[in-house]
Formats: structure tokens, C-alpha cells, sequence
């Protein structure tokens, strides 16, 4: 197992966000959290990789280590990156300047520029806007930038907090596709998304949430055949 | 004097209030604290260099280079020891306790080094020559030579280095920087430092011309200040700029208008700016994409 989540809680004060979560993933696979907003999925998300503002307890062990209370930047060097929610570029830094920060742990330099390639690849948009600063592409740019930013930690655990929110149709399909291209590299993938259908659709596997717990699990193409659970916990998506 | 050495000692002065003004929005902008005590702090490191070159035979251009790593250690110092404890401490008592910043290595210096004035030795001849018709002091073209050479590796740091782009990442986003993998709390004292070794640089090239004493760098932390928010606060060469402009703007007004009022002018200038200008000169109004 890459990573086992056992009886996580995260409490900000008296306000306990992530409420006894278990689960765990295998290399390769890619699991859907989702859930009405404020159901604590980001609040696992940055429990995950270290920055949460709150209180953690019980065990995320990652390669078979147990990370619960290292720092973000040891937890990014065994392995773990992240794509936030609202996307957070350092708007002012250019396109190549963001990519560089997100490979800042690693020392590797002739694989990093490998890898910046093989991003640019993947976005062939970035490569012409590699010296322009972030703050001013579109949405969807932006959230490219974002998502390669967090590859260029050569992660074996990818984190995507809501990677659609607000973009448009377009960009929801093509930021969608790209999960099933970096999953094709061997990167495992957590996915949080309020767009539950497009999720379940590139998902191996799925978690409900609900103040704080999990729910529902289940396979993501027997949750996503079922209208009933679609509609009951995850609203009109 | 010509206009044209009025120019030359304006922006020599202007450079002085540069290396102050840059350490304080390197600062603020990584720890979003504006350290009050930073030019206090300078004038400590100038007197920990004087006492370097009286107790030791260093020579002088050695012991100008040393205090890069004495105000770095001085800001680094004051960042882990007074400022990290209160790091989330409401923004009025951290304010309060750079004030208190200033009052502490004001009174120290006296009681270690006391209140008169002590001479402090020149790099560069303090009398004037004639370039090109025109009467220049070397001290002048050094200040501004220093300066700029400061400036410019200060350039290179922030944008070519690993390091440097770390921290302006740091200083945009420091959530994302955590993310990311940056430690904030060692760009946070990376920054403390940076700005000690600008300021002790600024305190050691005016002190030839002042003489060292505990009140040396009082007004000139006001201006570089104020040099910083002409040039809009947050934008290192804004800053610089600004605090050229102040250099030059406050040296003709003293020879032209009145040497008594001049640095009242540095404040009617910086009033005016706020009124009409809060976002600084040189900012123009980006409209921001969402």
C-alpha cells in the first residue's frame, strides 16, 4: 500500500473537520473524494501533505512510514505534491519561475529538466507563456501551471484539491483527461471534486464525505452507475 | 556648488536611504512586519564594526565587507529571539515591539559605546576633486558605487538564484510556499538577515560623513521609509527609485529653499504621496485577473 489513512481526525479548536477517516490506496490508483463543501475534504487534503491548520491525530503512513507530524517540506521529498484549491500561483512569478518553485526540494537537476519537458508536453499552452507571469493567464492556464507546478516535485502521490472549480467547460474536460495521462505515468491520484460525475468517470475508486466521515466508498464506476447515490449525496452534479 | 554636484551628493544620499528602504520592504514583505528598529539595529552593526577595527589591525575594506554577516547575524538574531515568538501576535503588538526594537539598541549603544559622536574612517576621500568641471567628493561616487554594486547582486539573488525566487515565492503566498515545500520560517529569517547586512552596510558608508553615534541612523530610517513609500512600498527598485528621488529632491531643497526645512520637505513630500499616490509613483493601476 502507497498510503493508509487510519482513524485521521483534524479539529480546528472545538470544530472537528475530518471526523475518524480510514481508507487506503494502492500505487497507481486514483480515488474520488467527494462531498458537499465543508465536508472535510481539503481539510484530509492538507492533513496529507503536512500544512493543515489544525489539530491532527491518528496515522497517515506513506510508503510505509508514518509522516502524521512531519513538515510539509519533508512530507513533499518522500513523495507527496499538491495542486491546492484556488489554484495559489505566485502570481507575480513567471510560468517557468512557478514550475521551478514547485521542484524547490529536489537537487536533481538534469531529471528536473527532464521532467519540465515532459510537462511542457503535456501543456504545450505553457511553453509559449513560459516567461509570463502567472497572474496573468486565464483560469484554466492557471490551473495547468498549478498542476504542473505540484509534477515538478516528482511525486508519487499527486493531491488535486477541486482542479475544475470555476473554469470553464472546456478546461474541465482537458484538466480531466490529463488525470487519466498522469495516472498512465504511475503517479497515484487523489482527487477531490465537487464535479462528482466527471470524477467518478476517471476514478478507480470513490469517497462520500459528510461532516467529516466517510460516507460511502465504493468502486467509482458502481457509484457513478447509480443515480440514487449521485443525487442523494452529492446533489445535481 | 553646481547644480550637477548637488545631484551627485543628492543621489549618494539617496543610496544610503536605498539600503535602508530595500531592508525594510525585504522585511515586510516576507514577514509583513515593518520593522521600526532597523535603522537602530544598523547603527548597532556600525559600532560592532568600529569596535571590530579598533580591537583588531583588520583592514578597512575587510572589516566593510564584514558587516554583510554582522547585520545579517543581527537580523537573523532579532528574528528567531523577538519576532518569531510573537509572529501571529495582532499586527499593532508587533508594531509596538519593533518600536521597542529601536529603543533597546538605542540605549545599548550608549551604555557599550556611549554618547559622543566617534569618528569612523572612510573608504573613500572625503575631499572634493573635479570631474568633468565638476566638484565631486569620492566619498560621493563611493556611496553610490557601493550601493549600486549591492543593488545588483541583491538583483541577481532575487531572480536567478534558487534561493532568492524561493523567497519572493515566500513573500507572495506563504501557504503556498509551505506547500510547495519552502520553509517560511527560514525565508522569514533568511530576510531578517538580508536586510541586517543591507542596513549595517547603509550605516558604516554615511558614518565617515555623520560620525558614529547612537542617534546617527534616527532621521535616516525616516527617510528611507519614506523613500520606500514614494517608491510604493512593496517593489524593490520602486523603492530604490524612490529613495533616489528623495536623495536628490531633499539635497536641492536645502541648497535652493532652505537647509532648515529640508527635512520637514522629505515628510511634505511623503504626505503628499499618500494623499495622492497611496499605491506609490511608479505603481501604475494593474487590473487583476481573476
Amino acid at each position: 500500500m502507497l498510503l493508509e489513512v487510519e482513524d485521521l481526525t483534524v479539529d480546528y479548536g472545538g470544530i472537528r473537520a475530518v471526523d475518524g477517516v480510514s481508507f487506503a490506496l494502492d500505487q497507481g490508483a486514483v480515488l474520488a473524494v467527494l462531498g458537499a463543501n465543508g465536508a472535510g475534504k481539503s481539510s484530509l487534503l492538507h492533513a496529507l501533505l503536512g500544512v493543515s491548520e489544525g489539530t491532527v491525530g491518528g496515522r497517515i503512513r506513506f510508503k510505509g512510514e508514518d509522516i502524521r507530524g512531519r513538515r510539509p517540506d519533508e512530507i513533499v521529498t518522500r513523495g507527496i505534491a499538491m495542486s491546492p484549491e484556488g489554484r495559489r500561483l505566485f502570481a507575480d512569478l513567471t510560468v517557468a519561475e512557478n514550475l521551478a518553485i514547485g521542484g524547490f526540494r529536489r537537487r536533481d537537476r538534469a531529471a528536473m529538466r527532464r521532467d519540465r519537458e515532459e510537462i511542457l508536453d503535456l501543456f504545450p499552452r505553457l511553453r509559449e507563456r513560459l516567461n509570463q507571469s502567472a497572474g496573468t493567464l486565464s483560469g484554466g492556464e492557471q490551473q495547468m501551471v498549478a498542476v504542473g507546478r505540484a509534477l515538478m516535485a516528482a511525486p508519487d502521490l499527486l493531491l488535486l484539491d477541486e482542479p475544475t472549480l470555476g473554469l470553464a467547460p472546456l478546461f474541465i474536460e482537458e484538466i480531466m483527461a490529463l488525470i487519466a495521462e498522469i495516472r498512465g505515468r504511475g503517479i497515484t491520484i487523489v482527487v477531490v471534486e465537487q464535479n462528482a460525475k466527471k470524477a467518478l468517470a476517471r476514478a478507480d475508486f470513490a469517497h462520500v464525505m459528510e461532516r467529516g466521515r466517510i460516507v460511502l466508498s465504493g468502486s467509482a464506476a458502481e457509484m457513478g452507475a447509480r443515480e440514487d447515490i449521485v443525487s442523494a449525496y452529492l446533489g445535481m452534479h | 556648488m553646481t547644480l550637477l554636484s548637488l545631484v551627485v551628493s543628492g543621489l549618494a544620499l539617496g543610496s544610503i536611504y536605498a539600503l535602508i528602504g530595500v531592508s525594510l520592504v525585504i522585511i515586510s514583505k516576507a514577514t509583513d512586519v515593518v520593522n521600526f528598529g532597523q535603522g537602530e539595529m544598523a547603527m548597532f552593526g556600525a559600532f560592532l564594526t568600529l569596535t571590530l577595527l579598533r580591537q583588531t589591525d583588520m583592514p578597512l575594506w575587510l572589516a566593510v565587507l564584514a558587516t554583510l554577516p554582522i547585520g545579517f547575524l543581527l537580523g537573523a538574531l532579532v528574528q528567531l529571539i523577538v519576532v518569531r515568538p510573537i509572529e501571529n501576535a495582532p499586527a499593532l503588538n508587533v508594531l509596538i515591539s519593533t518600536l521597542g526594537l529601536f529603543f533597546v539598541f538605542n540605549s545599548a549603544a550608549g551604555i557599550v559605546w556611549g554618547f559622543d559622536p566617534h569618528p569612523f574612517p572612510s573608504l573613500f576621500e572625503l575631499a572634493p576633486i573635479t570631474v568633468g568641471g565638476v566638484a565631486v567628493t569620492p566619498a560621493s561616487l563611493g556611496i553610490i558605487a557601493v550601493a549600486l554594486s549591492v543593488m545588483f547582486a541583491l538583483y541577481l539573488f532575487f531572480e536567478k538564484t534558487r534561493w532568492g525566487t524561493a523567497m519572493r515565492a515566500a513573500s507572495m503566498n506563504r501557504t503556498a510556499a509551505r506547500m510547495m515545500g519552502i520553509r517560511v520560517e527560514h525565508v522569514a529569517v533568511a530576510a531578517w538577515g538580508l536586510a541586517g547586512g543591507l542596513s549595517v552596510i547603509s550605516a558604516v558608508l554615511i558614518a565617515p560623513l555623520t560620525f558614529l553615534d547612537q542617534q546617527m541612523m534616527v532621521s535616516i530610517i525616516l527617510k528611507g521609509f519614506a523613500g520606500a513609500i514614494l517608491g510604493g512600498f512593496s517593489s524593490l527598485p520602486g523603492s530604490v527609485i524612490g529613495c533616489l528621488i528623495l536623495g536628490v529632491a531633499e539635497t536641492l531643497f536645502g541648497a535652493y529653499v532652505s537647509t532648515s526645512m529640508k527635512d520637514s520637505f522629505a515628510f511634505v513630500l511623503i504626505i503628499l504621496v499618500l494623499l495622492l499616490r497611496p499605491s506609490g509613483v511608479f505603481v501604475t493601476n494593474r487590473a487583476k485577473k481573476v
